[in-house]
Formats: structure tokens, C-alpha cells, sequence
């Protein structure tokens, strides 16, 4: 049976993957949203490497995709340690880096935020007054990383988190 | 039939081999007709104003944000419109972490029609650029400023 730390390395394996294509993308004429998936995956599995590698049972992570908005902004804050990025100006990049997990978080068709949210980088949803959206007509907020207040510097610490988790003999 | 690579300012080959008489760089794309020409014209003049707009927001949206540099390549590279714009930002507040190339798609609706590359550092990582202790990626040079413009600094 696999341990904790094979999981969390093989967690961060395809994580870099992910970030990677999600970096490939970019300068091909493809949707926002596609590209954006592999964002939200490259999160996700992030957040699941750490997760492993602190011990939490691995089978108990496969039921969700809501772990990013709560547990990137921790793994993006041991990472500014981890590199010495302290102070105020560390404290205003990671309050923003939080905001911006919760809108990553909510690029997953599962995570609704009570309803609230139906926007997501796949399926076609009816909003409350009965409008039908589609992923490819919308402008997801991290669609606009590129000039985001600290976008830049969050996009850094996903980076350098995933490189910091993945096992020292790739 | 050349073309300044750094303003898409079209010139003679006597001026191609002198500076620019528009901007001074000695940067050249060669093109093979005067179609190819207004083309590539086209596209480098087209990549020069995104890269001032992309300054732009970036000065308007972070505080820390000290210097912008247009990073360039080889110059028949940078008349391609699928070549990104590449910017070396000098950052006091962001998190130090070497030259690391993010890549981020078009976003048109904001008046940036071209993927882009940034580089954001630090100012002692800059330093450390500078001195070639750091080392960009290859064939990448530092080229033309984008300073912050006195409209950039309003919107701060």
C-alpha cells in the first residue's frame, strides 16, 4: 500500500503537470476556460500534495474538489516563508492570493458556494432568472491574472510551491 | 526590405544599417516584399503599444512595481504575432523566486490582443540580472523601458 509521502509526491507530479499545460495554453488561441481548468486542476492537486504530505488520508481526499480555497492560501503562505517573503508587503500578496483561491476553487463545475456561484470553466448553467451561460461567453476572473493586483506573485508561489513538493529526483 | 524591430518603423537599406531614425535601436526584421513589410510593420507597431498598455495596468495596479523592461528576442521572432511580449518587471513587493517566465494568454476586451510572458523580480534578483548572475532565458535580452507614465502613476 502507498504512503502518505508517495501520494503527496505523485499528487505533486501531475500537479506540475497540470500547471505546465495550464502554461502551454496560454499562447494558443483556445478558451479561457479550458485553459483555466488546468489551473483549478494544478490547485487542486497542490493543495492534495500538501495535504498527503501533513498525513491526512489520501482516499478521504478523492470526494472533493473544495480543498483550494481553504488550504492554497496556507500552502502559499509556508511557501513565502519557505523563500522569506515576510512582512507587509508578504501579508497584502497573500490576502489577495486567498481571494483569488476562492475564485480558482470555484472554477470547478462541483463547487456551487451554496448555490450562489453556478459560473465554472465545463458545463452550461441557468443563472436565477433563467438565463442559460455558457463557460466559453464568460469572463472568469482569473481569466484576468495577467493585470490582477498581485496576480503575478500568486502565480510565483503556485509555482514555486509545486516545484518545493515534487520529489527531488525528477 | 527591413523593418525596425523595436517600432516597426520601415527603412531603406542604407538606414538598416544605422540606428533607427524613429527609436535608435539596431534591431532589424527583414521581410521579403513590401506586403511582408506592412505586415510585419504592422504587428511589431501593434505589439509595441500592447506592451505599453500591459506597462500600464501593471504600474496602475501595483504599488511596489519600480521598473518595466520589453524583454526581446530574435527579431523575426518578435514580428510574429504569435511571439508573446515578453516584460521584465522589477517588483519591490513581490516574493523573490529567480527568473521564472509565467505565461498568460490574449486578453483583448482590455486592449492586449498578444500572449505575454512577464518576468517579475525583485530589485536585488534585477541586480543580480544585471550582473549576469541570473541568467534569462537564452537568446532573451533586456530591451527598451516603459517607464511609468504620469497617467500610469495616477491611477495607483
Amino acid at each position: 500500500m502507498a504512503t502518505s509521502a508517495e501520494w503527496a509526491a505523485a499528487y505533486a507530479r501531475q500537479a506540475d503537470a497540470d500547471f505546465k499545460t495550464f502554461e502551454t495554453l496560454q499562447s494558443l488561441p483556445i478558451p479561457p476556460c479550458h485553459q483555466l481548468q488546468f489551473l483549478q486542476m494544478a490547485c487542486e492537486k497542490l493543495v492534495k500534495a500538501h495535504l498527503c504530505g501533513e498525513g491526512t488520508e489520501p482516499g478521504t481526499l478523492q470526494q472533493s474538489h473544495a480543498y483550494i480555497a481553504k488550504t492554497l492560501p496556507k500552502v502559499l503562505r509556508q511557501q513565502a516563508l519557505y523563500v522569506n517573503f515576510r512582512g507587509p508587503k508578504a501579508k497584502e500578496a497573500l490576502k489577495r492570493a486567498a481571494h483569488l483561491a476562492k475564485e480558482i476553487e470555484l472554477l470547478a463545475p462541483a463547487v456551487k458556494r451554496g448555490g450562489k456561484r453556478l459560473d465554472n470553466c465545463e458545463y452550461p448553467w441557468e443563472d436565477a432568472k433563467g438565463r442559460l451561460h455558457t463557460p466559453l461567453d464568460w469572463t472568469f476572473q482569473p481569466s484576468q491574472l495577467v493585470v490582477l493586483p498581485a496576480g503575478r506573485t500568486t502565480l510565483k508561489l503556485i509555482r514555486g510551491a509545486i516545484n518545493r513538493l515534487l520529489p527531488s529526483d525528477i | 526590405m527591413f523593418i525596425c524591430a523595436k517600432c516597426g518603423q520601415s527603412l531603406t537599406s542604407e538606414q538598416a544599417t544605422c540606428p533607427c531614425p524613429e527609436c535608435g535601436s539596431l534591431d532589424r526584421a527583414q521581410c521579403a516584399t513590401d506586403g511582408a513589410v506592412a505586415t510585419d510593420q504592422a504587428i511589431i507597431k501593434a505589439k509595441v503599444a500592447a506592451a505599453k498598455e500591459l506597462a500600464k495596468k501593471h504600474y496602475e495596479v501595483e504599488d511596489g512595481l519600480m521598473r518595466i523592461f520589453r524583454l526581446t528576442s530574435q527579431a523575426e521572432l518578435e514580428a510574429s504575432r504569435s511571439e508573446p511580449i515578453k516584460l521584465l518587471e522589477v517588483n519591490e513587493n513581490t516574493v523573490p523566486s529567480g527568473v521564472m517566465p509565467l505565461h498568460f494568454g490574449p486578453v483583448p476586451a482590455i486592449g492586449i490582443p498578444f500572449p505575454s510572458i512577464i518576468v517579475e523580480v525583485t530589485p536585488e534578483e534585477f541586480t543580480k540580472i544585471k550582473t549576469r548572475e541570473l541568467k534569462l532565458p537564452k537568446g532573451w535580452e533586456i530591451g527598451e523601458e516603459l517607464p511609468k507614465t504620469a497617467e500610469s502613476r495616477g491611477g495607483a
